[in-house]
């Protein structure tokens, strides 16, 4: 395998570790760049609602936190979403003065690699993207704990990484990644009365994540989430630990791209729809000391899944 | 021994995970792309008459390669091109009067035989009124099968050269050797080429 490639390879899994969307942007840039407005806002859509539901989850998990004991974790874990058939195409409408103007279903951007083109006066033709058929998104991420200082415990993520600037232009297309997120949790059990059969918690977790990056040195696409919920669990034998959560999620995700599609070049500025949801989480960690392992479900606007390791104290 | 043990099934699982992520995280996609491509005929007017002719010659294939080569893109990637629509507009005027001007713009090959066929037609279109302004026409299905034609031909292999022309039929007012009609003009095509490329995406689940 040649050097490049090696490198290149290399470049790709530390993008994967901590988010495997990067590549993708790139080429998403590429097929925004026929889209304006509105197809534009289509088109995304299902990958920022997925971006959503990726971030907002493998948050909280164990609602069970030292009081006054020093704990310290390192995690990385793997979050993702699977795509439907109702996220796979839009409702698209015809540009640059094409005539008539139609609106034709077309593919979302994890929808069909197919184009589709439409006929219109005089011989005339229009043609919308294909997507990438995806039938999964997940994000990877790296996430501290430390604790605990009168039952509460503070949660980071934070990656940042330029894997832009190589000799090839596929190395310059993988743009950067900056993701950083910070919350609290609290355990509230000591504010209840003695005898609950289950630690329970509260927390907020609130992060952004910016990836790639578009002609004029800005982000491709910035995205921040935000949770708020409660959580409970129950340490079983053997190290087992269920838990469960219900939150409150909100998410945004903004685009920014360069474009020809009207013949002049310009940055095309896309907010995407914020989205909201209540978020209901069952999960189960195996918690050895020094070490945890995890899985979790999670219900939501977009159902998500997410597992993972730790290693700490 | 449990500390071992216990590292060595966290190297173990992260083993997995990296190899796992490697091997089949990214997955071939063959996804069409769009790419956008306006090709526009500058026209120079200077007219002591109102049935004047222009005509502007357009490199077709070197317009497309150019376009093919910023996105990364070969003429094999093509699946197809089609013209999408056309505009025009007037790109510098300083009359102090207005004109109203009535005729076709015509497109014909250089390189081989074919045409010219109507494009479109204009009546009464205001010149100062189209300074600045895409005017969107209402194209002749002849003027796009012969461009839809040569980008066919540029598909398989060729080098078409279009010739523009507008035969212009009518000037109000009048124009004169004294009041000549001065103005500059350009029709701009708007040209989809849908192509195909190989790329590796994240499809993990």
């Amino acid at each position: 395998m040649p050097f490049a490639a090696i490198v290149r390879r290399s470049c790709v899994l530390l993008a994967l570790l901590v988010c495997v969307a990067t590549p993708l942007s790139a080429q998403i840039e590429s097929q925004l760049s026929a889209y304006t407005g509105a197809n534009a806002t289509g088109y995304l859509q299902p990958l920022a609602n997925a971006f959503g539901a990726d971030l907002n989850c493998g948050i909280f998990r164990s609602a069970s936190i030292p009081h006054l004991r020093p704990s310290l974790r390192l995690e990385v874990q793997v979050m993702s979403v699977f795509f439907g058939d109702d996220d796979k195409t839009f409702m698209a409408v015809t540009e640059h003065g094409f005539s008539p103007e139609q609106r034709v279903s077309a593919p979302t951007v994890v929808g069909s690699e197919k184009a589709v083109l439409v006929d219109g006066d005089g011989g005339t033709s229009y043609a919308f993207p294909g997507g990438f058929d995806l039938h999964s998104f997940a994000l990877a991420a790296p996430q501290l704990r430390v604790g605990g200082l009168f039952g509460t415990e503070a949660i980071f993520r934070y990656f940042a990484i330029r894997v832009a600037g190589g000799d090839g232009e596929e190395n310059k297309d993988l743009g950067d990644i900056n993701f950083f997120g910070f919350g609290l949790k609290h355990d509230i059990s000591q504010y209840m009365p003695p005898g609950l059969p289950v630690d329970l918690s509260a927390g907020f977790f609130w992060q952004r994540l910016s990836i790639g990056e578009n002609e004029r040195g800005g982000h491709l696409m910035e995205s921040n989430a935000f949770s708020i919920g409660v959580q409970a669990s129950k340490k079983l034998a053997y190290f087992f630990v269920p838990y469960t959560g219900l939150s409150y999620d909100t998410h945004s995700m903004s685009v920014s791209y360069d474009t020809e599609s009207d013949g002049t070049k310009k940055t095309e500025n896309i907010d995407l729809d914020k989205t909201s949801t209540l978020h209901f989480t069952l999960g189960l960690m195996l918690n050895t000391p020094g070490m945890n392992i995890f899985g979790e479900y999670n219900i939501a606007s977009l159902s998500s899944f997410s597992f993972g390791v730790g290693l700490g104290f | 021994m449990k500390v071992i043990t216990k590292n060595a099934a966290l190297i173990l699982l992260t083993a997995i995970l990296i190899a796992g992520a490697s091997s089949c995280i990214m997955e071939d996609r063959l996804v069409e792309f769009v790419v956008t491509e306006e090709t526009c005929a500058p026209f120079d007017i200077d007219s002591p008459l109102a049935n004047f002719e222009e005509a502007a010659v357009v490199f077709l294939a070197d317009d497309l390669n150019e376009v093919l080569g910023d996105n990364d893109a070969a003429r094999e990637d093509i699946v197809t091109a089609r013209i999408v629509s056309l505009s025009y507009s007037v790109t510098q005027f300083s009359h102090t009067h207005d004109w109203d001007i009535t005729g076709a713009v015509t497109v014909e090959r250089q390189d081989v035989t074919d045409g010219p066929d109507t494009l479109l037609n204009y009546t009464d279109q205001s010149v100062e009124g189209a300074l600045g302004v895409k005017v969107q026409a209402s194209l002749n299905e002849d003027g796009v099968d012969l461009i839809n034609r040569a980008l066919d031909d540029f598909i398989a292999g060729g080098n078409p050269v279009l010739i523009f022309k507008v035969a212009n039929g009518g000037v109000n007012p009048a124009p004169s050797v004294s009041d000549h009609i001065v103005f500059q003009w350009e029709p701009c095509l708007v040209t989809h080429i849908v192509v195909k490329k190989d790329i590796e995406v994240p499809d993990p689940f």
